[in-house]
């Protein structure tokens, strides 16, 4: 019975054991979220709430110094929230650079503005390509607007990236500043921005706007290239409870949509399974010959949260590169099931050292780049054409050349001055 | 205007009794209005012997087998051009052969090569018409 009993505890450990190395693992993320003081508890409780669905929320002050964003080297958190607008001075863990160095470990940054920033911030996003004018003037939209006052700076706007926004969440009420790409950075992403009819105002009335319509964004978004990703939203209010509450407008279901996309919960690319082979064969080969057919298909999948983890992901959009330093080749890659994404093509004419690569960038999702290395060989010896119609009068004239000396050969030998000696 | 033709149709007449020519010289110039090409092709015909016309034939034979090869190259184009120069030297080089050939062994000649037997040139150019054989086939591909 002991042994039983024994045995049968070895086994389900074993079995155990096996189900945790083949289940992918999906943890929830860990966020910190840092404010000036306690009341952001009272006046955001919608967003904390809907942050507390998406992850572990750790909240603290700026008072406070006992927190950080790395100990001993590794980041302890996957997202950092920073609501803390009206700060002079930031905290030690808070300095442009911790922000760079978390950046730079895959981690997310979400900040949340108010009509200012701490200077390390704007700094940081300026590094990052988005800039935010302290004190700027307010947005300001006369066709889009919420009747609460003559300056018509309370705004909505439908205007907005729907890789991010899936949802269709109807209009966003917003008040406060708007940042522009200044350097038109291909890495920042607009996630809100006003709508056609907005403009933004100089400091000084009389010169040209700082953006007009679509070029301020009240949302934005940085898709680092590591998969780290930095949202800005340029007011404290749209996210606040009053906001939320409102009828008819979509900011509840915005900021749900949002979350997902800033903690890194969504709209993150993979890849697997690269295959490439003989069109015909199945086993791959170290090297392949030119002008060789040859199919190469890879898996493709995204990071959802709310889909349950990794799903496949289906698009039509995606190309393949056949490249040594020029792309011999490039063709797109065709959707064939669940994910796999197949293309066949015929290897060209030039033998060496080429990569397969795939170069996916699509404003919403992280950075699909990855490439395979593939040697091409040129023909075996006796691969090439045994007899050239081209130069079939060479051999011709090379055959009529052995008959006429193998004849004169002998011609010349048994003949005499006078007549052929035949004897 | 008379005396030089009388001067030249005496010594005409003197050079005539002296040389042993005499009979051709006198065909000459009776048919000196014919085409010189074509005494040369009969004076040809009559004068070399045999085996050198077997040698000529096989001469003409080798520099038509390299024109036509020439021909079709501004016609088409080099493609294989390892094929093209196989041929086409191939052909060259049996012509060269047979030149050589004919020098060493052609009896007005060949006190040009006081210690090369006939013999030993035909052997020559056996030796090398296999030689250039074996490398044509070999390059042409």
């Amino acid at each position: 019975m002991n042994k039983k009993s024994v045995g049968l505890t070895i086994l389900l450990c074993i079995i155990a054991i096996i189900i945790s190395i083949n289940a992918e693992v999906i943890k929830k993320p860990k966020i910190l979220m840092v404010v000036e003081t306690k009341n952001a508890k009272s006046s955001h409780t919608k967003m904390i709430k809907q942050l507390n669905q998406i992850g572990e929320v750790n909240m603290v002050t700026t008072q406070e110094k006992t927190w950080k964003l790395e100990e001993y080297g590794e980041t302890k958190y996957d997202t950092v929230v920073l609501m803390t607008p009206t700060i002079n001075r930031v905290p030690e863990a808070l300095k442009k650079n911790a922000l760079l160095n978390f950046f730079n470990e895959g981690k997310n940054i979400i900040i949340i503005a108010d009509k200012t920033l701490p200077e390390a911030y704007t700094e940081f996003l300026m590094d990052s390509g988005i800039e935010f004018e302290n004190g700027a003037n307010f947005i300001v939209d006369h066709f889009n607007h919420e009747e609460e006052d003559g300056l018509h700076q309370l705004i909505t706007s439908t205007a907005m990236n729907r890789d991010v926004i899936r949802k269709d969440v109807g209009k966003i009420m917003y008040k406060g500043v708007a940042m522009t790409n200044a350097n038109k950075s291909p890495l920042v992403v607009p996630i809100l921005t006003g709508s056609k009819t907005s403009y933004v105002l100089a400091e000084d009335e009389q010169e040209a706007p700082v953006a007009i319509g679509e070029e301020a964004m009240l949302v934005a978004g940085v898709q680092g290239r590591n998969g780290a990703r930095i949202t800005v939203i340029g007011s404290m209010d749209m996210v606040s409870d009053s906001f939320y509450d409102k009828q008819a407008t979509g900011n509840n279901a915005f900021g749900q949509e949002l979350f997902l996309w800033a903690t890194g919960q969504r709209g993150i690319l993979r890849h697997r399974q690269v295959k490439h082979h003989v069109v015909g064969e199945t086993t791959e080969k170290y090297m392949y010959t030119i002008n060789e057919n040859i199919t190469y298909s890879v898996i493709v999948e995204e990071y959802d949260q709310t889909k349950g983890g990794w799903i496949p992901y289906v698009a039509n959009d995606l190309q393949l590169e056949f490249i040594m330093l020029d792309p011999y080749v490039r063709t797109s890659l065709n959707h064939i099931d669940a994910g796999r994404y197949e293309s066949t093509f015929q290897v060209p004419d030039t033998y060496g050292v080429f990569k397969f690569k795939v170069d996916y960038r699509r404003a919403g999702y992280s950075y699909l780049i990855f490439n395979n290395k593939q040697t091409v060989r040129p023909y075996r010896m006796d691969q090439y054409d045994r007899f050239i119609p081209a130069a079939y009068p060479y051999y011709v004239s090379m055959f009529s050349a052995f008959i006429g000396f193998f004849i004169f050969a002998f011609l010349f030998l048994y003949t005499d001055n006078g007549k052929v000696k035949l004897e | 205007s008379h005396h030089p033709q009388v001067l030249t149709s005496t010594h005409h007449n003197m050079a005539k009794s002296r040389t042993k020519h005499q009979p051709s010289l006198s065909k000459s110039s009776s048919h000196s209005d014919k085409n010189p090409l074509i005494t040369l092709y009969n004076e040809y015909l009559s004068k070399t012997s045999l085996k050198l016309k077997i040698i000529d034939a096989f001469l003409v034979y080798c520099f038509f087998t390299g024109i036509i090869q020439m021909l079709y190259v501004t016609l088409v184009g080099s493609f294989p051009k390892n094929s093209f120069l196989s041929g086409f030297i191939l052909s060259v080089a049996m012509f060269v052969l047979g030149v050589a050939l004919r020098k060493q062994t052609n009896r007005d000649e060949r006190k040009d090569f006081p210690d090369i037997l006939p013999e030993r040139a035909y052997v020559d150019f056996v030796v090398a018409g296999i030689l250039i054989l074996l490398v044509a086939v070999n390059y042409m591909g």
